[in-house]
């Protein structure tokens, strides 16, 4: 082989050579790119991820924590309102105690009071044969109330006949008035009224002054 | 003319077309590598703390409730002291009006 075959030899070895190393380096460098990439999308994609279970932690935990917080809200809610009933219940059976203290004893107050409720009774009734209902006890002071009252009625044009009951049960106080026909009735009882004022007066007097 | 030693030039070829394959391996093993790293990083940077969330989460709404229930105790403290202080003024005036002394 002559020199100048040599040399055409070698140098298309040098070139099939270096166009091996430069296939060799594009091929290393795409890769070591393409790593690059992937480790890059792949802190991208913890963060996501992370955040992903993070969010949906939190929601797994509010959900939970709401659910025991309703229930304790009611338990607070439900204790509040039992202590609150005790404390209303506690004034109304002292009331009550008052009340039956106050017709036991057949106090001034309770009869002047009894006076006015026998006139309501009979104020709310239009027909003028009335048959009155008390407590037995009751009877003498009626009878005197009565009185009083027949003239006040005729007076006021009303020519009452009445006929007296003392057939209202041991404990209860008050009247009941009802016309002869059993038409018309009006219930003037202690506990009657008591309720309606409980049931009526008590709330109105508890939220002005606890304003 | 010139002759051409094509068995040399074979050799260089193939030289050639081996160093390209073993590129092409290394390559894979580079990308592979680096996927069997990124899994990790997922696995590892997406890690969260439980335990933390749920302090965090817990603590508004647990304040809140403590709250409600130190709400609600001082309310009943306040209606307990409307009763003792009104307690004869409403015990008075129902009486009255149950009576039939004030209609």
């Amino acid at each position: 082989m002559s020199i100048e075959e040599k040399e055409i030899l070698n140098a298309l070895i040098r070139e099939i050579e270096e166009a091996a190393e430069e296939e060799v380096k594009k091929i290393l460098n795409e890769a070591k790119e393409q790593a690059k990439k992937i480790l890059e999308e792949a802190e991208k994609r913890a963060l996501e991820e992370k955040k992903r279970r993070e969010d949906e932690a939190r929601r797994r935990f509010r959900i939970d924590v709401l659910k025991k917080i309703a229930y304790k809200r009611l338990e607070y809610r439900r204790k509040y309102l039992i202590e609150k009933y005790k404390m209303i219940m506690e004034l109304v059976e002292d009331i009550r105690r008052s009340i039956t203290r106050e017709a036991e004893t057949r106090s001034d107050n309770y009869y002047r009071g009894l006076k006015n409720l026998l006139k309501e009774a009979i104020e709310n009734i239009e027909k003028n044969d009335l048959i009155i209902v008390f407590n037995k006890r009751d009877e003498e002071n009626i009878r005197i109330l009565l009185k009083d009252l027949l003239k006040f009625f005729k007076e006021k044009g009303r020519n009452l006949n009445v006929t007296l009951s003392p057939d209202l049960p041991e404990g209860e106080y008050g009247v009941v008035v009802r016309s002869s026909d059993e038409k018309e009735y009006f219930v003037n009882t202690l506990s009657t009224r008591f309720k309606y004022f409980i049931d009526e007066r008590l709330p109105l007097l508890l939220y002005i002054k606890s304003r | 003319m010139v002759e051409i030693d094509f068995t040399r030039l074979l050799i260089a070829e193939r030289d050639a077309e081996e160093k390209v394959e073993d590129a092409k391996k290394r390559a894979e093993e580079i990308i592979r590598k680096a996927q069997e790293e990124a899994e990790k990083i997922v696995k590892m940077k997406s890690t969260i703390d439980e335990e933390k969330i749920r302090e965090e989460v817990e603590k508004t709404p647990y304040e809140e409730l403590e709250n409600f229930r130190k709400d609600l105790l001082k309310r009943l403290e306040e209606f307990s002291k409307v009763i003792d202080e009104n307690r004869e003024n409403i015990r008075r005036d129902i009486l009255m009006r149950t009576l039939g002394v004030e209609i």
